[in-house]
């Protein structure tokens, strides 16, 4: 038989439907149903209603009686102030703006947080600060239709309620840095030892030999770059009339386990964030120069370096010069500044070419007005999202003493992280590679603190474990069986009167009644 | 004496596809398909060839090999399953695809039909609308207002 050539958009709509449903993102969504009018049927309005802009299973909130993060180094009336409160595990992204009609024109590079599904908050520029109020003339709504939009960085952020970040920065034995890699996790600590999960297992293996940098550096940072993994070193030192700051970067080569250092990085930008760092080619950034590192200075504790009211620096892997080129709200250097504040002119929706980009004006598309989601109702976030939420929602700070956990000691505030763990995975301590306890503490400790600082890196984890309930049937079965069940329940007690009478009258009749008793009314309706 | 109990015990079925083409399959291997399992239900002499009427021997060679993967895997862990599910699919190009995805849904495979959906999903993400098109080679049937319409779909919506 002559086999024809398939047409995908004559597919049955049930099969594109059910594509559809497997697009993670609005945006994702929305594509799909600009490609033709018949996808387009096949996914209705109503499916992106459900769906998250940045993240399918961010936010994320982490009920707690205390949050774990808080009481460690923090004096116990700073922890008694916000007890009740729940983290949140927020999804943020860096994205780079351009007029479609004008990529000439000067970009505008934003921090956004999606703090409740559907909705942004614009950050300060690389910070973790949510902007409060947007200028006046900020369009509330951002068509996008005339807009080139790349992202160029994609993290997460744990967040108290709607607190600063301030709180939630950790020290101690935690790692400078976490991040997925080919899918592993990868953990550097402020020694430059470089860690990584197994395939399969959650256990912490040392990778790399010989520690990178110096027990010196002030800061470690893991970032990918085509397939490969980097470390940026921030060091602090003050000789003579340089500089203090400067930065290193070394590639892992992953065959020989070693690490090669990086003279330059041509014609990138690297960008280090505190949620995470990234690479940017300089040709988005007209008359800003490559090869350098552009850094909010707030991700490195006890930035030393040039004060004053610049937020972020510029280091230049050519001279090792570092310079300020934005400060918040004032604009010293416009070159850099212009990319990151203000908004730009051709955003606003007085100017020229907001008026011709935007036709019909920003207030007639009422899909917004649906996104208003408040903070204790935000936990219906998608569907996914909810097996993960009975993971972690029991994790209770009981204070910092010891512990015993497979006869390993441990503070016993991490012993409930560690139980999820081995419940979920089993012992994955099994067939270690560390030599003493004290090692093992320290290990089940960090992957604990870890678990607890930054979720990103498990959603692969969680997502492997979570495969075999993600049949779209049954997460549609397992929430109608949710909402109903009050029903049920209700209904199973009148149906357990009437199994009642029904066996009497059997049992009155010559029948076997025998299998008929054994019917566990329970486990029949789920 | 344990393979051939098992062998003993499974029977051995023959489909037909819709060119003619007929393969020997283990039950247990036919029996993931929900289609064939009501068929045999219905089906008095189990040696007569069971029709696959939309499906070509070459797809149906496909979704046999993805069946009999499945039907014995208890010899390998979970990983490994989706492991080799990755790469099947991987391998397969744009058109078979296609086909193997109405195949599964014809056949009410439902493993199978999940990892064609999902593997098409990830090729749909993080793609434009117009590399969409271009990759699975539909054509754009809006009108210019259709289209600026559906531009102006997925705003961003700031707080503030």
């Amino acid at each position: 038989m002559i086999r024809r050539k398939s047409s995908w958009s004559d597919l049955p709509s049930e099969l594109l439907s059910a594509i559809a449903r497997r697009l993670e993102t609005r945006t994702d969504l929305c594509k799909f149903r600009a490609v033709c009018s018949k996808w387009r049927r096949s996914a209705p309005n109503s499916l992106l209603l459900h769906k998250n802009l940045l993240s399918p299973l961010l936010p994320h909130k982490i009920s707690t009686l205390t949050p774990p993060l808080l009481d460690k180094n923090r004096s116990s009336h700073m922890s008694s102030e916000i007890p009740g409160k729940s983290l949140i595990t927020v999804p943020c992204s860096v994205f780079l703006l351009r007029p479609s009609r004008n990529l000439k024109a000067s970009p505008w590079l934003i921090t956004v947080e999606e703090l409740n599904p559907g909705k942004f908050y614009l950050r300060k520029p690389l910070s973790r600060i949510n902007i409060k109020y947007l200028p006046e003339n900020f369009p509330k709504v951002l068509q996008l239709s005339d807009l080139k939009v790349i992202e160029l960085g994609k993290f997460c952020t744990l967040r108290l309620n709607n607190e600063e970040e301030k709180y939630l920065n950790t020290k101690g034995r935690n790692f400078d840095d976490i991040l997925n890699f080919n899918g592993r996790v990868y953990a550097i600590d402020l020694r430059g030892r470089l860690y990584r999960t197994g395939y399969d297992l959650l256990s912490m293996l040392e990778i790399v030999g010989e520690p990178i940098g110096l027990t010196t550096d002030k800061k470690k940072c893991l970032v990918e770059l085509l397939g490969e993994l980097y470390v940026v070193v921030y060091r602090c030192q003050r000789s003579g009339n340089r500089s203090p700051i400067s930065f290193e970067v070394y590639r892992l080569q992953e065959e020989e386990e070693e690490w090669e250092m990086v003279e330059d990085i041509c014609d990138r930008i690297l960008f280090v964030t505190l949620d995470g760092c990234f690479f940017a080619n300089k040709n988005y950034f007209p008359g800003c120069r490559g090869n350098s590192i552009v850094y909010y200075k707030k991700t490195f504790p006890q930035y030393t370096g040039a004060t004053g009211s610049f937020d972020i620096g510029i280091f230049h892997f050519d001279d090792g010069r570092v310079i300020n080129v934005y400060g918040w709200p004032i604009a010293p250097s416009p070159r850099y500044s212009e990319v990151f504040w203000p908004p730009p002119a051709w955003l606003l929706p007085d100017t020229e070419s907001a008026t011709n980009g935007y036709p019909g004006g920003v207030n007639q598309y009422p899909l917004v007005a649906v996104q208003v989601v408040t903070l204790p109702s935000f936990i219906q976030v998608a569907d996914h999202a909810k097996p993960i939420d009975t993971t972690f929602t029991e994790i209770v700070q009981n204070g910092v003493s010891q512990a015993k956990f497979q006869g390993i000691k441990v503070s016993s505030h991490l012993v409930p992280i560690l139980k999820k763990i081995w419940d979920k995975h089993g012992n994955i301590m099994q067939g270690h590679v560390l030599q003493t306890n004290d090692q093992l503490t320290w290990a089940l400790e960090s992957l604990a603190n870890g678990i607890r600082f930054r979720l990103d890196w498990l959603i692969p984890f969680v997502q492997k474990a979570m495969a075999v309930h993600n049949e779209q049937q049954q997460v549609h079965y397992v929430q109608g069986l949710e909402m109903s069940k009050s029903n049920l329940l209700a209904q199973l007690h009148d149906l357990d009167c009437r199994l009642a009478q029904q066996r009497n009258l059997l049992a009155g009749m010559a029948v076997a009644s025998a299998p008929l008793a054994h019917i566990d009314l329970k486990n029949v309706l789920g | 004496m344990a393979s051939t109990s098992t062998s003993t015990l499974s029977r051995k079925l023959i489909l037909k596809s819709s060119d003619g083409e007929k393969f020997e399959v283990d039950e247990n291997v036919a029996m993931q398909s929900q289609t064939i399992k009501h068929m045999i239900e219905d089906l008095d002499d189990i040696n007569s060839p069971i029709p696959v009427s939309i499906v070509t021997g070459t797809i149906l060679s496909k979704v046999i090999e993805y069946c009999k993967k499945h039907a014995t895997e208890d010899s390998d862990s979970d990983e490994q399953l989706k492991q080799w599910d990755k790469e099947y699919a991987n391998n397969m190009d744009l058109n078979t695809l296609y086909y193997l995805l109405l195949a599964a849904n014809y056949m009410e495979i439902k493993g199978l039909l999940e990892l064609i959906t999902q593997c098409v999903a990830d090729m749909i993400k993080g793609k434009s609308p117009e590399e969409i098109r271009a990759h699975f080679n539909i054509k754009n049937d809006f009108t210019p207002q259709e289209e600026a319409n559906i531009r102006n779909e997925n705003p961003w919506a700031f707080e503030n």
